[in-house]
């Protein structure tokens, strides 16, 4: 029992130690030069690697191997600036893993003592002279002198553990430079320890089938980076995370682009989360189109499935529990989408001005939008009702005046959405559904889309349904079926008026993480109008993966909207570096 | 999650559900007995967190790492809450996987993307597919309940000098990917030392054994080194655990899809 409890300690020191240990560079020869940072565990960690030794064969056979980076013939007090020479998996198997076990804990203990000791030492003497842990050094080595060092095994170098010469010419060194490896004395945590950093860097060439619709380029290249900061607070109550995103394009200035996607600061209660800043929200269950996601604006130009999204400024608060989870929104301000400029492509034939925005509120990018979503899973039943009230991220177009020119022009908009899936064995049915009202005082200026506009619905409805292990392999795949309905008809401002969408996902599960997803999506209402697409990626190496990205669309019907992209259809490589 | 479930000490005591169990196997319901007494012993130790290093060895001995994060959550009467974090490979870091598992009912997981800031709700039926590319499938990473197999105590041997019980393990769920498992207990601690799983064809097909177990919270013992060979492709995996921490004091709100969405 006593025994028990003694090798608790010792296990709950070493987690303890973990927090605050540096992983070490594996398998070299020798380990060193020991720094403060360095923890027992974490040299005896380094030293063993993967073989299947106890830690506590592997501290005594470094000891052994290093008698004079011991000070004290104590496995728990490292000589700073020590070079250890590893030992081998020989020395470290002719360790009698219970004799080791004792051997640390006693020494535990004895550092323990002698630090208690110097607790003492130091309120009756007043004023130390010697810093706290040089004091404890001392009396390690007077102790080394005059008592017998505890043995492990008979090959233990007995009294040579501590030369007395370096020794004591290096207390003061060690004192403050030793490798604490009792609890009481790791080093305090840096807030920079909880600081994370990832950056990923992208390079995408794209080839289209053929010229744009006004001559534009068949080939184009284009670059971007993502850097993410993220740190957290050690109680994990609040966090800061800040997350700009940079792209250049050879060939569209439009698709240039330096946007904040992530910059905020979140605090999460008892049942509650309040955030405050620039992030992207995800709303839906569908994978053929996301009707009811209205948070963010759509970053069009990177890509046009639509599911790149621009930072939204919010305030953001959630209140959860067994009723289920409230969000509400207030979104001060509005990003514009971002549309492809007369060098682009999958874009409309029209001497566009994305940049000369119009809004129908005075207020423009200024509006006070604000969103409500009520989220309750009800076994395998998930529901959500949402409500947005404010500036409508999809944009109409308008005329300027007599200019020939056109504008993205931005109404006012009320939304009620409604998503749920319902999950039976290997199946899960979705619904996705809106109810769109636009504001109808619209002034002159922008009668032309007076058509699209009004009330309408839409929905999305289907299923997904995932295969693990076809034909006696590794492969998973999952079918997907997905009906698209909007009440507008043709007139319609998305491609799913009535059309059905069919996909395959095929995942490899190998150790490159291969998945390929298929998708076709054909016009129930016209059989030569359909549009289909494909996403495969693999991973090349721990840092790099590698994808491939593709889209065709026909139709033969200029009321199409596909019609505009007809001669777009795609081909793109890119090359993913995670650092 | 893993080196918990893997090892299958952490069960559940569950003292519903033993009327669903399909009738005692022809060893007078030692199998069983032996069964009880492990997930017993695991009882209380409410939640923890760790850190794995997953190495994959292909047949020809090429190797590649993964890095994951996990915190589990101990469910009285119910399956464990276990939530994972990857941090590598770096192209899947960020992602993060929820998963509430259940006594006879499928598990509810979830998915969260981080590239598209999305939670995905995952049909979870069928966990025989490999975690991540390895030689795990999900299922033998998920939480150990006596419901799910049919207890057969086959002999007592010696195993690293320790005795063992050899029980032989039927599973109860027709979308497993095993015919039987067969496991080897310390008859001590209760520890268990090595599974063979055989395939629906009844070949062996893959043996984990566990390695390097401590002893926490002066009661649970976990593995730190888990071993996963498979025999008929030559493939292998090592879980290498290098932290595990107790009593963090972990509820349920640490693992709910709100818990997902900011888990990094």
């Amino acid at each position: 029992m006593q025994q028990k409890m003694q090798q608790n300690k010792q296990l709950k020191k070493i987690k303890a130690l973990l927090l605050a240990s540096l992983v070490l560079p594996l398998a070299a020869a020798e380990l060193g030069p020991v720094t403060q940072q360095d923890t027992l565990w974490s040299l005896a960690k380094a030293a063993r690697g993967d073989a299947p030794y106890s830690m506590y064969q592997v501290i005594i056979a470094l000891q052994q191997k290093n008698p004079r980076a011991f000070i004290g013939d104590n496995v728990h007090h490292v000589q700073a600036g020590a070079v250890l020479t590893i030992p081998t998996a020989e020395e470290i198997a002719a360790i009698d893993v219970e004799s080791a076990r004792q051997k640390v804990e006693a020494d535990e203990q004895r550092w323990r003592d002698l630090q208690k000791q110097q607790r003492i030492g130091r309120k009756a003497a007043g004023k130390p002279k010697m810093g706290y842990s040089a004091q404890a050094t001392m009396r390690l080595i007077q102790q080394a002198v005059v008592t017998k060092p505890l043995v492990v095994t008979a090959t233990t170098p007995a009294q040579n553990a501590v030369p007395a010469e370096p020794a004591t010419v290096r207390v003061p060194m060690a004192a403050t430079a030793t490798a604490t490896a009792s609890s009481t004395a790791s080093p305090p945590e840096h807030w920079t320890d909880r600081l994370q950093s990832d950056s990923t860097f992208g390079l995408d060439s794209r080839w289209y089938a053929k010229k744009g619709l006004q001559q534009q380029a068949q080939a184009s290249i284009s670059a971007s980076l993502l850097q993410e900061w993220y740190w957290q607070s050690a109680d994990e109550t609040d966090s800061f995370t800040f997350s700009p995103y940079f792209r250049v394009d050879q060939r569209d200035p439009e698709r240039n682009l330096i946007d904040l996607r992530q910059a905020f600061w979140l605090r999460v209660g008892s049942g509650w989360e309040l955030k405050v800043g620039v992030d992207q929200v995800f709303w839906g269950v569908t994978e053929s189109q996301h009707l009811v996601d209205v948070i963010n604006q759509t970053d069009l130009v990177d890509n046009i499935d639509g599911e790149t999204k621009l930072g939204q400024p919010m305030l953001q608060y959630n209140l959860f529990g067994d009723w289920g989870t409230l969000q509400t929104f207030l979104l001060p301000y509005f990003r514009e989408r971002t549309l492809a400029g007369p060098d682009g492509r999958l874009r409309l034939p029209l001497p566009l001005l994305p940049d000369e925005a119009l809004y129908q509120s005075g207020r423009e990018q200024r509006h006070l939008d604000w969103a409500l979503r009520y989220a309750k899973q009800l076994d395998q039943l998930d529901l959500a009702w949402s409500y947005f009230q404010g500036t409508s991220r999809e944009p109409g177009l308008v005329t300027l005046g007599n200019s020939g020119f056109f504008s993205p022009y931005y109404p006012q908009m009320k939304q009620v959405g409604l998503e749920g899936q319902w999950i039976v064995d290997s199946w899960i049915w979705k619904l996705e559904s809106i109810y769109r009202d636009y504001h109808q005082n619209l002034n002159a200026q922008n009668q032309y889309t007076q058509s699209q506009l009004g009330h309408f619905y839409a929905a999305t409805a289907g299923f997904e349904y995932s295969m693990v292990g076809v034909m006696d392999s590794n492969y998973d795949l999952g079918w997907l079926m997905e009906y698209q309905y909007d009440s507008r008809g043709m007139a319609a401002t998305g491609p799913g008026q009535r059309d059905l969408f069919l996909g395959a996902r095929l995942a490899w599960n190998d150790e490159a993480g291969t998945e390929l997803l298929f998708g076709f999506a054909q016009d129930l209402d016209d059989r030569g109008s359909r549009s289909g697409m494909l996403e495969a990626s693999t991973r090349y190496n721990n840092n790099i993966r590698l994808r491939l990205d593709a889209w065709f669309f026909h139709t033969y019907r200029m009321d199409q909207p596909i019609w505009w992209f007809r001669r777009d259809d795609y081909v793109q490589l890119g090359i993913d570096y995670y650092f | 999650m893993f080196n918990r479930k893997m090892m299958g000490t952490a069960l559940l005591c569950c003292s519903l559900g033993f009327t669903s169990l399909p009738l005692l196997a022809d060893d007078g319901g030692k199998g069983l007995t032996i069964a009880q007494e492990r997930k017993q012993r695991d009882e209380g130790w409410a939640d923890s967190e760790s850190k794995t290093t997953m190495v994959l060895r292909n047949a020809q001995g090429a190797e590649s790492k993964r890095e994951i994060r996990t915190l589990s959550l101990e469910i009285k009467d119910e399956g464990d809450k276990g939530l994972t974090i990857f941090d590598e490979p770096k192209d899947v870091r960020g992602t993060a996987f929820l998963n509430h598992s259940h006594v006879g009912k499928p598990d509810d997981q979830w998915l969260y993307l981080p590239a598209v800031k999305r939670v995905k709700r995952i049909a979870s039926r069928n966990k025989s597919g490999p975690f991540m590319g390895s030689e795990f499938a999900y299922e033998d990473l998920s939480s150990f309940e006596l419901e799910k197999f049919k207890f057969n105590y086959l002999r007592d041997e010696t195993m690293q000098d320790l005795p063992v019980f050899v029980v032989e393990q039927t599973p109860t769920d027709e979308f497993t990917g095993y015919s039987k498992t067969i496991a080897w207990i310390d008859q001590k601690d209760y520890k268990v030392l090595k599974v063979e799983y055989y395939d629906k064809k009844n070949a062996l097909l893959k043996t984990l054994q566990m390695l390097d177990y401590q002893l926490y919270l002066n009661k649970f013992w976990r593995p730190l080194k888990l071993s996963m060979v498979n025999h008929q492709t030559g493939k292998s995996t090592d879980l290498l655990v290098h932290e595990i921490q107790f009593g963090k004091g972990r509820t349920e709100a640490d693992f709910d899809t709100n818990a997902l969405m900011r888990a990094k």
